[in-house]
C-alpha cells in the first residue's frame, strides 16, 4: 500500500485505516510507528477498541440470548427509517434507494483477539474472493479457504471459482472462437480471400482456454497475497459456528473465526440413469476436454446447456439437444423459443419431451443412449461419441458439516436474509450458494463486496438482486434485464401490460447474407401513466453489450417515452430499442420494411 | 542449488532459452534494463528489485535455473518493435518482469520488488 495514498485518506477514515495498517503485516506496521511515534493516536485507537469490543460483546449476548428467527425479520420494518440513507440520485418509486439502507449499527470492528481470524470466507470463487479482499481493506484478519473436488473424469482447477475456471470465462472464449470461425465464411463476401477449408484445432484452442484460466489462477493468488487475505487450500467443515476444521493436502488443520462467510458455489448435477456418471461428462470437463468432443448429446436446456450446444456446432462438431420440458426455464418462453428456433436454423436438432434411460459404451468407444419421449412413452437410441449433462446445478453444502454449526439448508442452497445473515448470527452465505437468487458472478462479487463492507466497513448498504441484466451467449446472442413477458403479466394483469417489439436486420448481415429470421426485441411496459419499463430483451449479436448500458437505465426507472426519445446510434443494433412503436396488443407486423425505414 | 545465468540482448537470451527448455527443471527468467559502465540500470524498479530477487532465490527450487536478462539500453527497449515487446513468450510491457518460462507465474514493475510475492513466485508448486 501507498504510503502517501494512506496519507491523504488518514483524516477521512481514521480508524478504519489505521486499522488495515495495524493487521496487515509487519511492513506496513513498521512503516507506521516511523511515521507517527505520537502515542496518543495509539491510545485514542485502543480506547476506541476496547469500545467497540464492549457494545460487541453486549450485542453478542443479545443475540446468544434471543435466538435467532430466521429470514428477514428485519428487512422490510426499516425502511425509510433512521436518516441513514446517502442523498438518493433517483427518487423514482422504483429506485428506492432508501429501502437498501436501514439503521446504523455497532460496527464488528476487528480483532476481537480469542479467534484465529475476524473471518474466514469458504469459497475461493467470485463471492468469496470478492467478500475476503473487501473485508481485509476494511481492516478484518481474514482468510480463504478454496478446494476443488475433482470431477469423475478427474478434472480439477485452481483458485478462482466456477466463472474463472469452468464457467463464464471459458464460455465466453469458446464462444468467441466460434463466432470467429463464422466470421471468416462472412468475410469471403466482405472481399477477404479466404481459404474455405478452414478447421478448427481443438486441442489447440483448449490450451489456449487454459493458459488463459491457469495466469487468470496465478494472478488471483498474487492479488490474494498482495492483499493479506491467507489462502488455505482445504476443504473446510463446521465444528461449531465458531470452528471449522480444513482438510489440507497431507493433514488437517482448525481454524476458528468470529465471522464465517459461506461461499462454496455449486456443481454440475448427473442424472440419476445408468452410466451417468461413468460416460458423461459436464461443463466441468468440457473446457479442458483432452479429445475433440465430436457427435455431441447435449442433455437439458437451461444457458449452460444452449452455450455448449451452440460454440460445439460453431466449431464444426455435431450436437444435438435433449430437452426434457422447455427451454431456458426462467427466461421470457417467447424469446427462449426464438434462442431455440435460431439454434434449429442452425442445424442443431432438439430432441423435445425427452428423457434420456441409460448410457452404454459401445467397443468402439461410441456412447450408445437409450432415452425416451415422455408423451408418447416412445423410446429411441443413439451413439454419440460425447455425452454432456447440462441439466442443473447443486449447492455444495454436503461436505460443510452445516449441521454441526446448525446452519438450515433449503434442499442443496442456505437461505439468507437481505443481510446475506443465515440462521446463524455470525454465519452468512453469498453466491450461488444461496437460495433463490440469481446464479451470476457479477451478482456474487456485488454481494460478497457489500457483505464484507457491513460487517467491517460500517456501511448499511444491501445488495438489490432485482433487475440483474444476463446474456445467453448462444450462436445468436440473448440478453436481457427486469421482468420476462409473463412476469409482468402475473405481476401487473395482462390488461396492464404493453409490449413493444419488432424484428430488425443487422446491417452488416447483408452482405454475407446472414439469416435475420430471429433478429428480435421487445420491450415490456406498463400499459398506461408513464409507461414504465418492465423489462427490455433483445435477440441478436453482442447481446450483452447492448443490454447493460439499457439495464443502467432501466434501474433508473426508465419509461416508454424516455426510451423512444433517445437519439439512437446509427448504424448499431442497439438503436433498435429507440425505434420500438409497434405494440403487440395492435396486432401490426412487426418485421421491418426495409433498413432505415 | 539453482543455476544462475547472466545473458545480455535478444540474441542471447533467445539462444539461452533454447537451451534451458530441453531440461524439466523450472526457468525463472528476470528481464531488466541494462547497465551502465558504473553498473547502474537506467530501470529505477530494476534497481529496487534486483537485491529482492536474489535473496529470495534461497527459496527457488533446487536444480531449477535462473536466468537474468539484459534487456539493453533504454531507447531499445521503447521501441514498441523491440523483440522482446512482440515475441508471445516474452511479451513485456513493463521492466522488470520476473516470470517462470512459458508458465503462467509472472510479476512486473513494483511487485518484482515485493518480498513476499516474489518468493511466492519461486515456491509455487501449480
Amino acid at each position: 500500500m501507498s504510503l502517501t495514498l494512506w496519507n491523504s485518506r488518514f483524516s477521512v477514515t481514521f480508524v478504519r485505516q489505521y486499522a488495515t495498517i495495524f493487521t496487515s503485516g509487519s511492513v506496513a506496521t513498521s512503516s507506521l510507528q516511523n511515521k507517527f511515534t505520537n502515542s496518543s493516536i495509539l491510545s485514542f485507537h485502543n480506547n476506541d477498541k476496547q469500545r467497540q469490543r464492549t457494545l460487541f460483546t453486549m450485542q453478542n449476548n443479545r443475540q446468544s440470548k434471543a435466538p435467532t428467527t430466521s429470514g428477514a425479520t428485519t428487512d422490510t420494518a426499516n425502511i425509510g427509517g433512521i436518516g441513514a440513507a446517502p442523498p438518493s440520485a433517483s427518487q423514482h418509486s422504483y429506485c428506492n434507494k432508501q429501502t437498501l439502507y436501514d439503521h446504523p449499527q455497532v460496527r464488528q470492528q476487528s480483532s476481537t483477539g480469542s479467534y484465529d481470524y475476524d473471518l474466514v470466507v469458504i469459497g475461493g470463487g467470485s463471492a468469496g474472493l470478492a467478500c475476503a479482499k473487501e473485508a481485509v481493506q476494511n481492516g478484518a484478519r481474514v482468510a480463504c479457504l478454496d478446494y476443488v473436488k475433482p470431477t469423475p473424469i478427474g478434472t480439477k482447477w485452481g483458485i478462482g471459482g466456477t466463472c474463472v475456471n469452468v464457467g463464464c470465462i471459458p464460455k465466453k472464449l469458446m464462444h468467441q472462437a466460434s463466432l470467429l470461425g463464422e466470421a471468416v465464411h462472412e468475410a469471403a463476401a466482405y472481399g477477404w480471400n479466404v481459404d474455405d477449408k478452414i478447421k478448427p484445432d481443438w486441442s489447440k484452442l483448449v490450451t489456449s482456454v487454459q493458459n488463459h484460466i491457469k495466469s487468470v489462477n496465478w494472478v488471483t493468488r498474487v492479488d490474494l497475497r498482495d492483499k493479506k487475505v491467507e489462502y488455505i487450500n482445504g476443504l473446510g467443515s463446521f465444528v461449531d459456528p465458531h470452528t471449522m476444521v480444513a482438510k489440507l493436502k497431507t493433514n488437517e488443520r482448525t481454524i476458528t473465526a468470529e465471522n464465517f462467510v459461506i461461499a462454496v458455489g455449486g456443481r454440475p448435477r448427473y442424472p440419476d440413469i445408468p452410466g451417468a456418471v461413468e460416460y458423461g461428462i459436464t461443463s466441468d470437463d468440457l473446457f479442458s476436454l483432452d479429445h475433440e468432443p465430436g457427435k455431441t448429446l447435449v442433455v437439458g436446456a437451461g444457458y449452460i446447456g444452449l452455450e455448449c450446444a451452440g460454440f460445439l456446432k460453431g466449431l464444426g462438431y455435431e450436437p444435438t439437444v435433449m430437452v426434457r420440458s422447455i427451454v431456458l426455464r426462467g427466461f421470457d418462453q417467447q424469446m427462449a423459443e426464438l434462442v431455440a428456433s435460431s439454434m434449429d436454423e442452425r442445424g442443431i436438432p432438439f430432441l423435445r419431451k425427452t428423457v434420456p434411460l441409460s448410457v452404454e459404451k459401445k467397443d468402439d468407444g461410441k456412447l450408445l443412449v437409450k432415452y425416451k419421449n415422455t408423451e408418447t412413452g416412445e423410446e429411441g437410441e443413439d451413439t454419440y461419441d460425447t455425452v454432456l449433462w447440462a441439466v442443473g446445478r447443486k449447492g455444495l453444502v454436503e461436505d460443510l458439516n452445516l449441521s454441526n454449526a446448525g446452519v438450515n439448508t433449503v434442499k442443496d442452497k442456505i437461505q439468507v436474509d437481505t443481510k446475506e445473515t443465515t440462521n446463524v448470527p455470525n454465519i452468512y452465505a453469498v453466491g450461488d450458494i444461496i437460495y433463490g437468487k440469481p446464479e451470476l458472478t457479477p451478482v456474487a462479487v456485488l454481494a460478497g463486496r457489500l457483505l464484507a463492507r457491513r460487517l467491517y466497513g460500517g456501511s448499511n448498504q444491501r445488495m438489490d438482486y432485482s433487475d440483474v441484466a444476463t446474456t445467453v451467449f448462444t450462436p445468436l446472442e440473448y440478453a436481457c434485464v427486469g421482468l420476462s413477458e409473463e412476469d409482468a403479466v402475473k405481476q401487473y394483469g395482462a390488461d396492464n401490460v404493453e409490449v413493444f417489439h419488432g424484428y430488425y436486420k443487422p446491417t452488416e448481415f447483408f452482405i454475407p447474407q446472414k439469416s435475420v429470421r430471429y433478429c428480435y426485441l421487445k420491450a415490456v411496459a406498463e400499459r398506461s401513466g408513464d409507461q414504465r419499463v418492465y423489462g427490455l430483451h433483445y435477440l441478436g449479436p453482442v447481446a450483452g453489450e447492448v443490454i447493460q448500458g439499457f439495464a443502467a437505465a432501466l434501474k433508473s426507472g426508465l419509461t416508454i417515452n424516455t426510451l423512444i426519445n433517445t437519439v439512437g446510434i446509427h448504424p448499431t443494433t442497439a438503436e433498435e430499442f429507440t425505434r420500438l412503436s409497434i405494440t403487440k396488443r395492435s396486432g401490426l407486423d412487426p418485421t421491418p420494411a426495409s433498413c432505415c425505414s | 542449488m539453482v543455476v544462475t545465468h547472466n545473458v545480455k540482448g535478444w540474441e542471447e537470451f533467445a539462444k539461452k532459452m533454447e537451451e534451458l527448455e530441453t531440461g524439466n527443471n523450472a526457468v525463472h527468467v528476470l528481464f531488466s534494463g541494462g547497465k551502465d559502465e558504473n553498473g547502474e540500470s537506467w530501470c529505477p524498479y530494476c534497481v529496487k528489485a534486483e537485491p529482492v530477487i536474489h535473496d529470495a532465490l534461497k527459496k527457488a527450487p533446487d536444480h531449477s535455473h535462473f536466468v537474468h536478462v539484459d534487456v539493453g539500453e533504454r531507447a531499445y527497449w521503447k521501441d514498441l518493435n523491440c523483440p522482446f515487446r512482440k515475441d508471445p513468450n516474452t511479451h513485456l510491457i513493463f521492466l522488470p518482469t520476473l516470470l517462470r518460462w512459458k508458465q503462467p507465474q509472472r510479476l512486473d514493475g513494483e511487485r518484482c520488488s515485493n518480498k513476499d510475492l516474489v518468493e511466492m513466485m519461486f515456491e509455487d508448486e501449480d
